[in-house]
C-alpha cells in the first residue's frame, strides 16, 4: 500500500468504525472501487481488534433466557459489559441484568473477581443501595441481576445547575447512610460518582454497582475511562472524548496516588459529590486527567463560601472534613459522618426546599413547608419515562427523560424587562430604564429569587414577544410593563407573565403624580412578592422595600444620571457626574448616588482620560462619605474593597472582603461583582474566577463584558478547548466585537492552530479598523508572521498615543504594555516606573497581562510586581 | 532534586536550543525509570501497569510549582510516553531473555499494559514492534498512538496537546486500531 492508498483506506477504517459490524462490509463495498485495497480493507475489518472499544454486536438478544430471566431489552454497553432489561418469570417482577463482557469473559481472574463482588454487595440490604438479587452463569456469560429502579442518575439531575440546600442535605445524608450500611461490612464502593447515584422516582436515593469497582487505582482508572459519560446508542462505538475528567474527578487523593483506598476514600468523594450539588460545579477539573488528579492531591477546591451563600456552616465543615487530604482526617467511621449529616440545621428563610425530592426518613423533620407557593399540577405517573442506569461504563439508550420534580415547581426565578416608554417624548426614555433597573434592584434583594440582571434583560428591550424572551433566559416568569410621563403625571402599567402557560399571574395599572415613583415601584415589587409567594427573611422584609432617597427630585436625578452611564464617553460621564452632584445637593444622605459618583471618577481613571491621583482622590472622597452614612451597604463595602486592591494593592486585607462579598445577589447584578474575579485572576488563581463568572452568567448570561472575562479566565486556567466554545460562541452572537475574536486568535496560536490564529486575528484587525494588521496578515503563515504581524500593530498605536498625549493625559501603563510588545525593553521600563509612582489601574494584572510577555524574564519585571505585592 | 533541574530545564525548552531539548529528555528520563522501578517493586494487586498512574506520579514530581506553561505540559506528556514506551519495551526484553535463559518467573508486572478502553492486557513490546512499523508510513498516527497507550492519555487529551481536532484524533486511532490489530494478530 503506498502513502495517497493508506490516506485513503485511513479514511474509510474510521467511517466504517462509525458503523455497526454487520454493515462495515456493505459499506466497504459501495465506498471502495479499488478490488485490491478493498480486499485488505475487508481483512483489516475482520480482525477483532485486541486494542478496541469497538464494541459489535450484543451478546443476547430479546426474547434470550439467561438462568432464569428474560431479556427484554438492552439499555447500554460500556467497557466492562452490557446492561438489559429482564424480567423474572417466576416472581413477575423486572430486573437489571449486568452482563459481563464476552470480550473480558476469557479473562477468568477478572471473572472470579466480578463474582466474588456481586457476591459481596449482593449481602446489602439498605434502601440507599441497589439491591443484588442474584449472582449467576449461564452458557459461559456471567450475570448480575439488580434491582430494577426507576427514576435518573445524579449527574443528569445536575446537569440543570446545582441544588437547594436542603435538598443537598437530604440527598448527602441518604448516601451516606448507605455507605455507613456497607462500610460497616467491609464493603467500600471505591468509584462514587454522580453517575452512580440514581435519584428514584419516589424520591429515595440509591447507591449503584457497589463493590463492582476493581480494587486497584488502575482497575478503577480503566473503569474509568470506558464510563463515558455521553449517551450513546448500543451499537455505536463508545465515544471517549473527555470521558476521563469526568470521572477522576471524584477519586480520593490515595487513589489518585495509586495508595490503598479505604472506606475514607468513599467519605472523600462523597465530599466532591456534595460540593458539585451545592457549587453546580467540579471540585476538581483540569484540562488532562493527569492535572486532575494532580489537583486532587494537592489542590483545595474554590471555597463553597465563594460560590454560594446560605450554606449552614456545619454543612460546610462536614465537607471540609469529608474532603482532607489525609484519610486521618476524615471521619473515623462513615456512621459518624451520616449522624453529623443528619444533625446539620437547615435554616428556612432563603433557601427553602421547593419540594422536589421528600425525604422518607420518618425520624427527619420536614422539610419547611411553603403553602400557598405557586404549583404547577402534579402531572400522571404515566409521564414517567421508566428508566434503568448507568452501570459498569454503560452509556444510556434511553432518551426522553422523567424531568424529576419539574412538575411541582414553584416559580423561583424571574426577569423584568426594560419597561416601554410610550409617551413621545423621547426625553422620558431615562424613565422606563431607570424603572426596570429599580425594580432588578429591588427584587435581588429576595435570596431566594433568581432576578436576571440588567445587561441581559436590556437586550430584550422592545420585544414583542415577552414568552418567548422568557423562554430565552430561562426564567420561570417575566416582568413587564409601560411608563409614560404626561406633565407632572406619571401613568405606569405592570404585568406577571408565567413562561410556561403564558397566564398573566398579577398585573396592574397606576396613574400618579409623579413624585409618587418610587411609591409606584414599591407596589409593583411587592405584590410581585406576594404573588410568587415568596419566602421572605425578617432582614428581606426590612431591605425589599428601602429606599436610598425620600426625595423624587434626587432620584430622578439619579435616574438620569444612571441612564447616561449607560453607555462609556467621556461627555457623558462628565454630565452623569453633574447630575448626581445634583442629585447629591438635593439630598446629601442619597447612597446610591454617592456610590454611583464615586463610580463614574473611577471609571475616569480606568478608561485613561483623568490621572489616577485625580481620579482616585475624589473616588475616595464620596466612597468614605456614602461608607460613614452606611457602613454595611454591599455596594459600598464592594466599591472601598474595589478601591484598596486596584489602588493601594492591599491584596490581603482585599480577599477577606472579596470573599465575604462574593455570594451577595445584589453584587452579581452589576459591575461590582467583576473586581472581585478579577481579583483572584490577577493573583493566578483562574479557577476562582471562573467559578465567580459560572454564577454571575446564571443571571447574566447575555452580559457580553462577563462572557468575555469568562472565556480569558478559562484560557489562563489552561481549559483552552473550554475558552475556545466561549469565544466561538460570543463571535457569533457579537459580530461587530473584536474582543472575542483577539481571545480566540492568542488561544488557537497557543494550541497550536497557526492558520485559525491567523484568520481570527485579521478578522478582529478588520473589525477593530486595523487595517495594516490585515494587510499584513493576509499573507501570513507562520507563528512568525502573526507575531510581526501583532509588533507593527502595537507600533501604529504607540505612534497614535504619543499624539494623543500632546492633547490630553494618556496613562503610562498604556505606554509600557505598547513598547512591551514591541520589544523595546527600556521605554517600558521607563513607562512602568512612572506607572508605579501614580499607582496606575492596571498594575494590579501584571502577573497575567500577556502584553508583557516580552520583558517578563527581567529582573526589573519581578521586582516591580514584588513592588505591587501581587501574590 | 532532579525535579527542579528539570522545571528549569523545561523552561529553557520554550526557546527550544537542541542541546536543551537533549538534556531535558535525559533528565525526564532518569525521573521517569526511578518512579517505574520502585513501581515494580512496589507489592501490587494488579499485574497490569496503568501508564497514566506512571505518568501521573512522574507529572506532580516534576512540576512542583503551580503555573506550568502549557507548551511545558504538552512537551512533558510527548516526553512521558516515549519513556515509558522505552521502559515497558526494555523490561519486556529482559523478561524473555530471562524466560529463555533460567526459566524462572519474573515478576511480570510490567510486560503488560493496559489497554486504557477495554482494561484488557496487551503486550508492550509486540505493540512497540508494530508501532515502529506504522511510523514507517504515517508518523503521525503512531505518535498519536503512543502517546494515547504508552502516554496514558485520553482522546481528548492527544488533541489538545497535538493542537488536533478531537474528530481527527477519534479517527486515527480508530483506523489504526484495525491495522495494529490486524499486526498484533500476524504476530501470534
Amino acid at each position: 500500500m503506498n502513502r495517497s492508498d493508506w490516506e485513503r483506506a485511513k479514511s474509510l477504517l474510521a467511517d466504517a468504525a462509525d458503523l455497526p459490524e454487520a454493515d462495515r462490509e456493505r459499506f466497504v463495498l459501495e465506498r471502495c472501487p479499488d478490488p485490491e485495497l478493498r480486499r485488505e480493507l475487508l481483512d483489516l475489518l475482520s480482525t477483532p481488534a485486541p486494542l478496541s472499544s469497538i464494541v459489535g454486536g450484543s451478546a443476547l438478544k430479546p426474547g434470550d433466557l439467561l438462568g432464569p430471566y428474560k431479556i427484554q431489552a438492552l439499555l447500554g454497553i460500556g467497557g466492562m459489559g452490557e446492561v438489559y432489561r429482564g424480567r423474572d418469570s417466576r416472581l413477575g417482577r423486572d430486573v437489571a441484568l449486568k452482563v459481563i463482557s464476552p470480550r473480558l469473559v476469557g479473562d477468568a481472574s477478572l471473572r472470579h473477581r466480578f463474582e466474588r463482588e456481586a457476591r459481596a454487595a449482593s449481602a446489602l440490604n439498605h434502601p440507599s443501595i441497589v439491591t443484588v438479587y442474584d449472582v449467576g452463569e449461564t452458557d459461559g456469560i456471567s450475570w448480575i441481576a439488580m434491582e430494577w429502579v426507576e427514576g435518573r442518575t445524579l449527574r443528569q439531575l445536575l446537569a440543570n445547575g446545582p441544588l437547594p440546600i436542603h435538598e443537598v442535605g437530604v440527598i448527602a445524608r441518604q448516601i451516606a447512610d448507605g455507605l455507613a450500611a456497607a462500610h460497616a461490612k467491609g464493603i467500600v464502593h471505591r468509584d462514587l460518582k454522580p453517575d452512580n447515584v440514581m435519584m428514584a422516582a419516589d424520591g429515595r436515593t440509591k447507591i449503584l454497582d457497589f463493590g463492582l469497582a476493581r480494587h486497584s487505582w488502575a482497575g478503577s482508572l480503566g473503569d474509568a475511562v470506558a464510563d463515558d459519560e455521553t449517551v450513546a446508542a448500543p451499537t455505536a462505538v463508545a465515544s471517549l472524548e473527555g470521558t476521563i475528567l469526568g470521572t477522576v474527578g471524584y477519586m480520593s487523593p490515595e487513589q489518585a496516588s495509586g495508595r490503598t483506598a479505604d472506606f475514607r476514600s468513599d467519605q472523600f468523594s462523597l465530599g466532591v459529590l456534595t460540593y458539585e450539588m451545592l457549587a453546580g460545579r467540579r471540585a476538581f477539573t483540569r484540562p488532562t486527567a493527569v492535572e486532575t488528579l494532580s489537583a486532587i492531591i494537592r489542590e483545595h477546591p474554590v471555597p463553597l463560601r465563594l460560590i454560594r451563600s446560605g450554606i449552614p456552616d456545619a454543612l460546610l465543615d462536614i465537607i471540609a472534613h469529608c474532603l482532607a487530604k489525609t484519610p486521618d482526617e476524615r471521619f473515623a467511621s462513615t456512621r459518624d459522618l451520616a449522624a453529623a449529616l443528619a444533625s446539620v440545621e437547615y435554616g428556612t428563610g432563603a433557601e427553602t426546599n421547593v419540594g422536589r425530592i421528600q425525604d422518607p426518613i420518618p425520624d427527619t423533620p420536614d422539610p419547611t413547608p411553603t403553602p400557598g407557593r405557586i404549583l404547577y399540577p402534579t402531572p400522571a405517573m404515566g409521564r414517567r419515562t421508566v428508566v434503568w442506569l448507568l452501570a459498569i461504563g454503560v452509556a444510556l439508550a434511553t432518551a426522553g427523560w422523567y424531568r424529576f420534580g419539574a412538575s411541582r415547581r414553584a416559580i423561583e426565578s424571574v426577569a423584568v424587562l426594560p419597561f416601554e416608554n410610550t409617551s413621545k417624548d423621547p426625553e422620558a426614555e431615562y424613565l422606563g430604564d431607570g424603572l426596570t433597573e429599580s425594580l432588578i434592584a429591588q427584587m435581588s434583594r429576595v435570596s431566594s429569587l433568581k432576578v436576571m440582571a440588567r445587561g441581559t434583560v436590556f437586550r430584550f428591550k422592545g420585544t414583542a414577544d415577552p414568552q418567548e424572551a422568557g423562554r430565552k433566559l430561562g426564567v420561570g416568569a417575566v416582568v413587564v410593563g409601560t411608563v409614560a410621563r404626561r406633565g407632572s403625571q406619571l401613568a405606569i402599567s405592570a404585568e406577571l407573565i408565567e413562561i410556561s402557560t403564558g397566564i398573566r399571574l398579577w398585573g396592574d395599572k397606576y396613574d400618579r403624580p409623579f413624585v409618587d415613583l418610587q411609591r409606584v415601584q414599591d407596589l409593583i415589587a411587592s405584590d410581585i412578592a406576594d404573588r410568587l409567594q415568596l419566602p421572605l427573611s425578617g432582614q428581606e422584609k426590612r431591605t425589599l422595600l428601602a429606599h436610598g432617597t425620600e426625595s423624587p427630585e434626587a432620584h430622578e436625578l439619579f435616574l438620569k444620571g444612571r441612564f447616561l452611564m449607560a453607555n462609556v464617553s467621556e461627555e457623558g460621564d462628565l454630565e452623569a457626574a453633574r447630575l448626581f452632584q445634583q442629585a447629591l445637593e438635593k439630598d446629601p444622605k442619597y447612597v446610591d448616588a454617592r456610590v454611583e459618583l464615586a463610580s463614574v471618577y473611577a471609571r475616569s481613571v480606568g478608561e485613561g482620560y483623568a490621572p489616577p491621583a485625580e481620579g482616585w482622590r475624589r473616588a475616595d472622597e464620596e466612597i468614605q462619605k456614602a461608607a460613614a452614612l452606611d457602613p454595611a451597604n454591599v455596594l459600598v463595602r464592594a466599591a472601598r474593597a474595589s478601591r484598596r486592591f486596584q489602588f493601594e494593592w492591599d491584596w490581603a486585607g482585599t480577599e477577606r472582603e472579596f470573599t465575604d462579598l462574593s455570594t451577595d445577589p445584589r453584587l452579581l447584578q452589576g459591575n461590582q461583582f467583576h473586581p472581585i474575579a478579577l481579583y483572584f485572576w490577577a493573583r493566578g488563581q483562574p479557577e476562582e474566577s471562573v467559578a465567580l463568572m459560572e454564577r454571575a452568567l446564571r443571571v447574566d448570561p447575555g452580559n457580553v463584558e462577563v462572557r468575555i472575562m469568562m472565556a480569558d479566565f478559562l484560557a489562563h486556567a489552561g481549559r483552552l478547548e473550554d475558552a475556545i466554545g466561549h469565544y466561538r460562541a460570543i463571535a457569533e452572537t457579537e459580530s461587530s466585537n473584536s474582543r472575542p475574536l483577539f481571545g480566540l486568535a492568542e488561544v488557537l496560536k497557543r494550541r497550536g492552530d497557526v492558520k485559525g490564529a491567523v484568520d481570527a486575528l485579521r478578522k478582529a484587525y478588520e473589525l477593530s479598523g486595523l487595517e495594516h494588521g490585515a494587510r499584513l496578515l493576509s499573507a501570513a503563515r507562520t507563528e512568525k508572521d502573526y507575531e510581526n504581524a501583532q509588533i507593527a500593530v502595537a507600533r501604529d498605536q504607540l505612534g497614535e498615543l504619543q499624539d494623543l498625549a500632546k492633547e490630553r493625559y494618556v496613562s503610562p501603563l498604556d505606554f509600557g504594555r505598547l513598547y512591551a510588545q514591541v520589544g523595546e525593553r527600556e521605554q517600558a521600563f521607563t513607562s512602568l516606573e512612572v506607572a508605579l509612582a501614580e499607582r496606575s489601574l492596571g498594575l494590579v494584572w501584571l502577573k497575567v497581562d500577556r502584553a508583557w510577555d516580552r520583558i517578563r524574564d527581567d529582573p526589573r519585571f519581578t521586582a516591580i510586581v514584588r513592588q505591587v505585592g501581587i501574590p | 532534586m532532579p525535579g527542579d533541574g528539570l522545571t528549569a530545564l523545561l523552561g529553557r525548552c520554550r526557546a527550544g536550543t537542541p542541546a536543551d531539548q537533549e538534556r531535558l529528555l535525559t533528565a525526564a528520563q532518569g525521573e521517569l525509570r526511578r518512579i517505574a522501578g520502585a513501581y515494580m517493586r512496589r507489592e501490587r494487586q494488579d499485574h497490569t501497569l496503568q501508564p497514566t498512574a506512571l505518568v501521573n506520579e512522574a507529572y506532580l514530581r516534576l512540576f512542583k510549582e503551580q503555573d506550568v506553561a502549557w507548551e511545558n505540559r504538552a512537551h512533558f506528556f510527548g516526553i512521558a510516553a516515549r519513556v515509558m514506551r522505552q521502559i515497558l519495551v526494555d523490561h519486556a526484553r529482559k523478561r524473555r531473555a530471562q524466560k529463555r535463559g533460567v526459566g524462572r518467573r519474573a515478576d511480570g508486572s510490567l510486560s503488560k499494559l493496559a489497554d486504557p478502553i477495554s482494561g484488557h492486557d496487551i503486550d508492550a513490546l509486540a505493540l512497540h514492534e508494530a508501532l515502529n512499523d506504522l511510523a514507517l508510513f504515517d508518523p503521525r498516527q503512531a505518535e498519536i498512538v503512543e502517546l494515547r497507550y504508552f502516554g496514558g492519555l485520553t482522546e481528548a487529551e492527544v488533541a489538545t496537546i497535538k493542537g488536533l481536532s478531537p474528530a481527527t484524533v477519534r479517527r486515527e486511532v480508530a483506523a489504526a486500531r484495525f491495522w495494529l490489530g490486524r499486526r498484533l494478530q500476524a504476530d501470534r
